[in-house]
This record gives C-alpha cells, sequence and structure tokens, in this order.
C-alpha cells in the first residue's frame, strides 16, 4: 500500500467534504425560492395563484414578541363586522343627503346600512368595513351580485357619517346611486389586497377564507416552508421573506408604496394637492434628507410591529441621528444645527395638515423648513 | 513540331472545359433563378394570403442566398410593417432602396413605415423625395396629404399652409385638405381662420369619419363632453373605422369611465392590434390597476409600434420599477430624459430607480434637479393653504 503524498488526511478530507456539502445548500433550488433572492421580492398585493398561508397561531408559536401587532393600525385595517368595535359603539348611525336619509343600524351582530328617499328604501347588510375607527370607516355593500362602496361613511372625528372621501359632495341623482359607487371587480381586489391577508390567489378573490386585517404573511409571503424548515430542525430564516433586507427606496417607494402610495405614482399624486398628504412615501420622497437609503426609510422611524407612537418625542432621537440640537455643535457630515428648539423635531418640521373632507389630521411626512403662512407644497 | 501540337491540343481542350462549364454555370443560373422566383412566389403567397411570419420566413431564407433581392427584401419590410414592427421594416426598406435607389414604391414604403412609427422628420423627408422624383404617380395625391399630416404632427405649419392654402381654394369640398388646413392654422395660433375652414367642410357632413374627426379636435382642446357625442355619433354611423374606438377610449378616459375606456380600447385592439393609443393607453389604466404584466404587454407594443414615443417608454418603465425590475426600467429613463430633461414624474422614478441599484450618488443628483424645478414651479403655481378645501379625489 502506497502513502503517495497526495492522498488527503483525514481532518483536510472531512473540511473539503463541509464545504462542498456547503456549496451543495447554496444552489439547490429550493434555497433561491425561500431567499426570493432571485427576482422580485414578495409583493403584499400580487399573491401568485394557489399560494397557501397559514394561520397567525403558527407564527405565534414561535414570535411571541410580536403579540402586540394585532394592535396596529395594519392589523386592524378591516373589522370583522360581527365584532365591529365601530358599528357596536355606534349602533345608530344617520345622516341626510338633500332628498336621501341614511341609516346605519346594528342588530345583534349585524349592521344594515339603508338609504330612503321617504317612498322607496334600499336596505342591505354590510358585508365588510374597512378601517379600524381611528380615522373614519367605509363599507363595502353587496347588492344584486355587484359591489358597491358605501356613499357615507363613519368619522371619528364627527362620531357620525359624512361623504366617503373621494365621493362628490352632492346629492346623488338617484336612490340606486344614493346607495354608493358600484366597483369594478379590480377595484375590489384593490381594497382587499391593501386591507386583508390571503384575500387573492391570483386574481381571484377568496372571500371566504381571507382573514381581515394585515397579518404576518401579507408582509412576510407564505410562511410554510419556513415553518416546515424549523419543526425539521434547520434553519428557517431564508425561507421567509424579510422586507428588512430591501434597500431604503426599495423599502419605501415599493413596499409600503404598493399600498401607501410613492413615486410611480408621483403626476396623479401631485395633482391631488392638499389631498396628497395622505401618502407619506410619495411625500418623504420630496424630503430633501431622502436619500433612497434606510436611515429616511418606513422602518427607519416606524416599527410596524408594533401600535403607531404618537408622542412626537418618540421620533427625536430618529432625526438627531443625523441632525443637532439648539446649542450643540452640528455633526460630521450633517446639517446645520436647529436654532430654535431642543426637542419635538417632527412638531414643526412635520405639521399635521387636516383633510377636511376626511377629517382627520395627517402628518405630512415631506420633512422640511415650514414657513408661517406657506401654501401646502405639493 | 509534338510540343506545339500538344499544346494546341491543350488549348483546344482547356477551352473547351472552359465553354462547357460556362455553359453548365449558365443552364445553372437560369435553374437557380426560376427557382429562386418560385420560392418568391411561394412566399408572396403566403404574404397575400394573411401567414406574415411564414411569409418573413421564407423572405428570410431567399434572401440568406440572395441579399440584394430588392423586391424581395421591400416584400419583408411590408411584411414587418404588416405587423407593426416598423423598425424592422424600415431596416429593410432602406437597404432595398441601397440596391435599388430610384425605386419610388419603396421609398413610398419606406416613408409610410417611418409615419406609422411616427418618426415624422424622417417620413416628411423621404415623401418630399418622392414627390420630387415621381410627381406624376397616382400615390403622389396622397402623399401631399401624408407629407401635410407629417408638417402638423412636427409643428412645420407655415409649409403646411402655403402648400396647402391653393389647394383649399381650388378645391374646398376636399376634406383632407380643409382638415390638414385648419389644423395647420390652429397651431399656427390662427384659431378662428382654421377653426371656420374645418366647420364649413365637415358641419352638414354626416359620416363617421367627419364626426370622428370633430370629436378628436374638441378633444385636443379639451372638451371631452362634446367630444364625446362627437365620437359617439361617429361609432353610431360605422363602427369598423379604423381607430374610433381607440378615440372612444381616450374620451372615456378624460372623462374618468376608466372602465367604459379600457372595453373601448380592447375592442379596437381585437381588430386593430397596431392601434398605438390603444395599446399604450390600456397599458396606462393597467398599471394604474397594478396589473404589472398584462400592463407591460400593452406597453411594449406601444414602444415597438412607436420607438421614439418617450410617454410610452415612461409608463413601461413605470411598470418595471413596480414589478420590482429597476434594472429593466434604468435604461428606458435614462433614454427619455436625454430627449426630455423636463419630464419631471420620469426624473422621479429614475432617482428611485437608482436609489434601488444603490447608486446613490446617481440618485442624489437627480433628487437635487427634482428639488430645483420643484421649487420652481412651487413659485409659480404656490398651490393651496392648509384649511382650504381641496377639490375631491379617489382615495
Amino acid at each position: 500500500m502506497s502513502h503517495g503524498c497526495n492522498q488527503y488526511s483525514l481532518p483536510v478530507l472531512v473540511v473539503l467534504l463541509t464545504v462542498f456539502a456547503a456549496a451543495v445548500v447554496v444552489i439547490k433550488p429550493g434555497s433561491a425560492r425561500g431567499q426570493r433572492a432571485a427576482g422580485p421580492p414578495w409583493n403584499p398585493r400580487k399573491v401568485p395563484a394557489g399560494t397557501v398561508f397559514l394561520s397567525d397561531q403558527a407564527c405565534a408559536e414561535c414570535h411571541k414578541k410580536f403579540g402586540s401587532f394585532a394592535t396596529t393600525g395594519m392589523a386592524m385595517a378591516m373589522e370583522p363586522i360581527a365584532s365591529s368595535k365601530v358599528l357596536s359603539d355606534n349602533p345608530k348611525l344617520t345622516m341626510k343627503v338633500g332628498p336621501y336619509t341614511y341609516e346605519i343600524k346594528r342588530d345583534g351582530k349585524q349592521s344594515t346600512y339603508s338609504v330612503t328617499d321617504g317612498k322607496q328604501t334600499i336596505s342591505l347588510p354590510i358585508r365588510y368595513a374597512f378601517g379600524q375607527g381611528r380615522m373614519g370607516q367605509t363599507y363595502l355593500l353587496e347588492r344584486d351580485g355587484k359591489f358597491y362602496e358605501s356613499l357615507v361613511s363613519f368619522y371619528n372625528e364627527l362620531k357620525s357619517l359624512d361623504f366617503t372621501t373621494g365621493a362628490a359632495r352632492t346629492a346623488p341623482l338617484s336612490l340606486e346611486a344614493a346607495v354608493g359607487r358600484l366597483l369594478t371587480a379590480n377595484e375590489v381586489s384593490s381594497c382587499f389586497s391593501c386591507h386583508a391577508t390571503a384575500a387573492l390567489s391570483g386574481s381571484q378573490l377568496q372571500l371566504d377564507t381571507f382573514v381581515h386585517g394585515i397579518r404576518c404573511q401579507a408582509c412576510h409571503g407564505p410562511g410554510g416552508e419556513h415553518v416546515a424548515k424549523i419543526k425539521a430542525g434547520e434553519s428557517g430564516a431564508t425561507f421567509i421573506f424579510n422586507p428588512g433586507r430591501l434597500n431604503g427606496d426599495e423599502l419605501t417607494q415599493q413596499f409600503c408604496a404598493s399600498c401607501h402610495r410613492g413615486t410611480s405614482e408621483f403626476a396623479a399624486l401631485q395633482n391631488m394637492e392638499l389631498n396628497n398628504v395622505r401618502f407619506q412615501p410619495y411625500r418623504i420622497f420630496l424630503s430633501k434628507c431622502y436619500s433612497g437609503d434606510r436611515n429616511i426609510s418606513c422602518t427607519a422611524c416606524h416599527n410596524p410591529h408594533e401600535p403607531l407612537k404618537e408622542d412626537a418625542t418618540h421620533y427625536d432621537n430618529k432625526c438627531l441621528a443625523c441632525h443637532s440640537l439648539k446649542g450643540k455643535p452640528a455633526k460630521a457630515g450633517a446639517t446645520t444645527s436647529c436654532p430654535v428648539a431642543d426637542k419635538d423635531c417632527t412638531s414643526c418640521h412635520m405639521p399635521k395638515i387636516e383633510v377636511k373632507t376626511a377629517h382627520f389630521k395627517f402628518t405630512d411626512h415631506y420633512i422640511r423648513v415650514v414657513k408661517p403662512g406657506a401654501p401646502f407644497p405639493n | 513540331m509534338a510540343f506545339k501540337a500538344r499544346r494546341r491540343a491543350a488549348v483546344v481542350i482547356v477551352s473547351l472545359v472552359i465553354t462547357v462549364a460556362l455553359f453548365a454555370a449558365g443552364v445553372s443560373a437560369q435553374d437557380s433563378s426560376a427557382a429562386v422566383d418560385r420560392e418568391f412566389e411561394r412566399a408572396t403567397q403566403l404574404h397575400e394570403s394573411g401567414d406574415l411570419q411564414g411569409a418573413i420566413r421564407a423572405y428570410q431564407a431567399i434572401l440568406a442566398a440572395h441579399p440584394t433581392r430588392a423586391d424581395v427584401r421591400s416584400n419583408l419590410g411590408a411584411a414587418y410593417s404588416g405587423l407593426g414592427q416598423y423598425e424592422a421594416a424600415i431596416q429593410q426598406y432602406k437597404q432595398a432602396l441601397a440596391i435599388d435607389p430610384v425605386n419610388q414604391p419603396v421609398r413610398f414604403n419606406l416613408a409610410m413605415a417611418y409615419y406609422k412609427a411616427a418618426w415624422f422628420n424622417e417620413a416628411a423627408t423621404e415623401l418630399e423625395k418622392f414627390i420630387a422624383a415621381a410627381p406624376a404617380s397616382p400615390q403622389t395625391g396622397n402623399a401631399r396629404i401624408i407629407l401635410a399630416d407629417c408638417q402638423v404632427k412636427i409643428g412645420d405649419y407655415k409649409k403646411v399652409i402655403e402648400a396647402l392654402t391653393p389647394l383649399a381654394q381650388s378645391d374646398p369640398s376636399n376634406r383632407a385638405v380643409a382638415y390638414l388646413l385648419g389644423s395647420a392654422l390652429i397651431g399656427d395660433s390662427q384659431l378662428d381662420k382654421g377653426q371656420a375652414i374645418i366647420d364649413r367642410v365637415f358641419r352638414d357632413d354626416d359620416s363617421a369619419e367627419a364626426h370622428l374627426l370633430m370629436g378628436s379636435i374638441l378633444l385636443l382642446a379639451d372638451d371631452a363632453q362634446r367630444a364625446l357625442k362627437e365620437v359617439e355619433r361617429a361609432l353610431a354611423l360605422n363602427s369598423k373605422v379604423p381607430s374610433v374606438h381607440a378615440w372612444h377610449g381616450r374620451v372615456l378616459m378624460r372623462l374618468g369611465d376608466t372602465e367604459k375606456a379600457k372595453g373601448a380600447f380592447r375592442t379596437e385592439l381585437a381588430s386593430n392590434p397596431n392601434d398605438f393609443d390603444a395599446n399604450l393607453y390600456l397599458g396606462v389604466l393597467l398599471r394604474q390597476d397594478k396589473l404589472a404584466d398584462e400592463a407591460a404587454a400593452y406597453l411594449k407594443r406601444a414602444v415597438q409600434l412607436r420607438p421614439r414615443e418617450q410617454y410610452a417608454h415612461y409608463h413601461l418603465a413605470a411598470v418595471y420599477a413596480m414589478a420590482g425590475k429597476p434594472a429593466d426600467a434604468l435604461p428606458l429613463l435614462e433614454g427619455v430624459l436625454k430627449e426630455h430633461p423636463d419630464f419631471v414624474e420620469a426624473r422621479v422614478l429614475l432617482a428611485s430607480v437608482y436609489y434601488r441599484l444603490n447608486r446613490k450618488a446617481d440618485g442624489d443628483r437627480e433628487k437635487a434637479l427634482i428639488q430645483k424645478s420643484n421649487a420652481e414651479q412651487q413659485a409659480k403655481q404656490p398651490g393651496v393653504h392648509v384649511g382650504e378645501s381641496p377639490s375631491p379625489t379617489k382615495p
């Protein structure tokens, strides 16, 4: 038996086999799919046909620290009618528009939307309620197999009804028209794709199985492979989509903006004047400090797994990562320090703007030096 | 002596061989030419039967062996044109003209391909050459009209007014001349004079074409309600007029009825798949619906039909950006901004695309340009003050 010098010693052989085995893991097909490293990332609004979602419980088994997510605005972007807080707390809502009288009435776990001209009445069960009520709530009605957006919505500031944002604020021409706006199939899909999870499979609505609100898998994609890997004792990290790996502009203008609207709709949004304050990705792009990186992306200031922080001081640290307070020298590579204040940066530089038709004050995400009396910059 | 005899015999043999060879070559060439003609005939039959893809393959097979056949190359151009592949058609017509520079029908075809691809400057140049070279051709009358339309489209109004005013005086009932002269006068800010000419000719004309023309003028003049009546009248009279559904869609789109508009564009494309407007605007509406794949298909077609139409490039880029394909969007946007540096929406998207491709310095440069442009715009149109009621908009 020869002992040639080209034979590997045992430790070297083990190392080589390990490297080889590791290489096999990297190139196997499931890996690329799980990481979604190649091709476009998970698009919350474009769910491939046949996608299977798990229950939220499957996520919660391990991700206990995200328990507060259930109380976020996104998680409550839709309310089930049976347990709707808005409809339960406001069992009878009325409004008069020209010759028409509207009424939303609670009866047990159901609510009915009625409109009458005094002679005839159209009454429809409210099928779906969009919005959690922080700002308001709009209703989706079904009549003869077609969906309608309610002409009137609930507004928290009024604790009552008013025209749905975007509707012409005039008396409708007929009782039929008074019900609301007839929606196309694509518009209905669009509503559910931003207010619900697993509501679409390809272009098909899944109204029997969807989950109200934006839940874990709406943003992270289906979790089946991820859970299966974990249960098999393997790492599941690369088998679930993590928006945190996107760069700043991808996250803000593509991922979050798929519902919150951003630069790809620039011209349309620019023409919306004051209304465009509602679309944060578009507004923040206009800020001088927006530079496509993660320092001025949505998640730089907001933790999507926690309820929105309303306190202005919470955001000071985010600004102070680059800027200095009054009386302090400017940081290296940053702009000058604030000449007038030492806290609550957003109260001046991100003013709250009231959109009258929405009965709500929105935080303007166009970070800027606001001059008194200056018009709202589009 | 023997040497001389052998040499003479050798010369005779060589001559004979050469003669036989030449004869054989001649026969072979005749056979070959006949075979090529048969192939050409077969290809032309495919072309005329509507099998344009089959015809293209057959023409290409002939050209592979006989690249200087101008007639085959011209027909190949025509087949491409039939498929709406105008750039490919233009290439073939140009090569055919390089082989046969005085072939005026090919020049006319080239001009038409330029025209359909909306390369109006090039179309005008070729039409001027055609008219100069073939003033008595039966196509010259059409060539003059198309030339005038090109000149209207490129804003060369004075040339149109100069050329068509005498024609309009000698033949005041000629609708095409009246329409183009009227359009040129309107473009040249002689609004009353232009409108009067168009009204006089079309007022009593109840044809579908006349109503479509009026509808298109009204839409371009931002009177969508009256435009709708005219286009609907055109549809009622003859729904098969080319582009009538596309104009219907455009009017409906302007009036905000996007669902009906999409239906109108689809109807147009069912019978006229090369209609640029129908492809473009259907793509734009589908993009708004976030249907990226379907939108991209129509927008790619629009780009193919009019490769220089930067609006189509922009929307295709926006679809790519929306679909998470910034690298595909990038060259389109850079091209758009090279042609139209003031196209703010394109610059916004370009900045975003640079950021997504981790080209921060390029993104920051574009962003600075946007901020400068926005500040200038804001100074001109200050916009609303907080507390004012904004106009109703869709949520």
